[in-house]
């Protein structure tokens, strides 16, 4: 019955003191959240502290949602933003770039062939930490748009900027990745580092 | 199609948001054109690095112990009631804002319960220095009369002028002679001497006659206007080995002015 609802009538029936709706909007909700926060901090300590602080503010400050003003997912994304902001300004640069996500990403991943898995995940580790290491406004952009797969609207509500600034900034992140990434595979190749793993 | 007009479709291209047509004209330009194409290619690789990582994160979520600190926030507020939205409460313009903000309530009721609080602390505070001078002024209405019996027991009756006079004569024919007043303060040091108020003793006129006769030793030089001022004869009890010669107590007796100090003194056999 409540998988049936809106985002905004689970958040009215959750403010309401109903346990199950705020139960059914957390477990439809909280997987982007999470992932947002990761992609943004690469630390899933800091990943799980969000997702917990926007739904805490979703409880506490709930009330101030306007529909009129958009859907609930862009509203927890804002509110995500922000506290991910916070966060990283408080745990910076200790969580950036350490990519304690690598072991999570492992164990959900089963390959066919171990090769072509090493080389995936070297290709993902790079990009993750090229994304990482993005400066922030960019990183959003690209995290939103092409990691969260999210519309230029949508993405241009939660960043609070027009569409254009969103596309502008999307060309320019994916400009930069591709220098960074040019760079790193001409430091590091991949196939020679996947070989001399698996000699070893 | 042009080098820059390229740029500006390849990120829509890549987004999958150009016609059938667009998309064409992008990928002859990027076949003509070499700095184009390998352009082109940069970006689809990073597009497919991003879907692989898409991919390879899209089963994650967050752990079990958030949802569980989250739905013991919520059991609390619910018990609190802080943050629950009435049932039946009417939408302002389909907003999901509560008719009565929660939020501006707080801050009256930390008002009010600051001001209630202070009000408690001074009301404590008034009761307790009241309860301090109160006890104060009953302890120094009780300490008057011991002193004052201290100074004049009951059972002590002043002796009368004439002997004291015989006294301070004596005394005065001492202190004549040339008797310093350290000498005799030596014999019988004031710190050595332990007060016994119930020591003092009933002086008769028969005492006081026997007074005249037995030396007094002065204690201090006297000039008119102290010693000629009234002066009691309280007898005391030295502690055993005072003097330095018994080792019972003895008693002595003191010539004590009006100001408290002792004029004269002397041992009783």
């Amino acid at each position: 019955m409540l998988t049936d609802c809106t985002d905004e009538q689970l958040l009215k029936q959750a403010l309401a003191g109903n346990e199950e709706a705020f139960t059914a909007l957390y477990r439809r909700r909280q997987g982007p959240i999470f992932r947002f926060a990761l992609h943004m901090s690469g630390s899933t300590q800091i990943a799980e502290e969000v997702t917990q602080d926007v739904f805490m503010f979703l409880l506490q400050r709930g009330h101030d949602f306007d529909p009129q003003r958009g859907v609930v997912a862009a509203y927890l994304f804002g509110v995500a933003r922000n506290y991910v902001r916070r966060a990283l300004e408080r745990n910076y640069p200790e969580s950036v770039l350490s990519s304690p996500i690598e072991d999570q990403v492992d164990a959900l991943v089963v390959e066919c062939d171990p090769t072509e898995g090493m080389v995936r995940h070297q290709t993902s580790t790079a990009v993750w930490k090229a994304v990482l290491s993005l400066p922030e406004h960019y990183r959003e952009v690209v995290v939103l748009c092409d990691l969260q797969g999210m519309s230029y609207a949508d993405a241009a509500e939660t960043v609070h900027c027009a569409i254009g600034t969103v596309r502008s900034r999307l060309h320019r992140a994916h400009d930069m990745l591709g220098k960074k990434l040019q760079h790193s595979a001409a430091v590091s190749p991949a196939i020679p580092n996947v070989t001399a793993r698996c000699m070893s | 199609m042009t080098c820059r007009e390229f740029k500006h479709s390849a990120a829509s291209y890549s987004m999958w948001e150009l016609s059938r047509s667009q998309d064409e004209q992008v990928l002859g330009h990027a076949e003509s054109c070499e700095s184009c194409g390998s352009w082109l290619r940069k970006q689809r690789t990073l597009a497919v690095s991003m879907q692989t990582l898409q991919a390879r994160t899209a089963g994650l979520e967050a752990g079990a112990n958030v949802e569980r600190a989250l739905l013991r926030a919520f059991r609390q507020d619910t018990l609190q009631g802080s943050n629950v939205v009435p049932m039946g409460v009417k939408e302002r313009s389909g907003s999901l804002r509560p008719a009565a903000t929660p939020l501006s309530t707080p801050v009256a009721l930390k008002l009010s319960r600051f001001f209630e609080v202070g009000a408690y602390v001074a009301l404590a505070a008034a009761i307790l220095v009241s309860v301090f001078l109160g006890v104060r002024i009953l302890r120094n209405n009780s300490n008057a009369p011991q002193v004052q019996s201290q100074i004049a027991p009951s059972s002590v009756e002043p002796l009368p002028q004439k002997p004291v006079t015989a006294v301070q004569n004596a005394v005065a024919s001492d202190l004549s002679h040339g008797q310093p007043a350290s000498a005799p303060r030596e014999r019988t040091p004031r710190s050595s001497v332990k007060e016994v108020a119930t020591a003092t003793s009933t002086v008769t006129n028969d005492d006081a006659q026997s007074l005249a006769e037995v030396d007094y030793t002065p204690l201090m030089f006297c000039d008119p206007l102290s010693c000629d001022a009234d002066t009691q004869v309280v007898r005391v009890e030295l502690p055993a080995g005072a003097n330095g010669q018994s080792s019972q107590p003895q008693e002595a007796d003191l010539v004590v002015g009006y100001d408290g100090v002792v004029r004269a003194a002397r041992i009783v056999n």
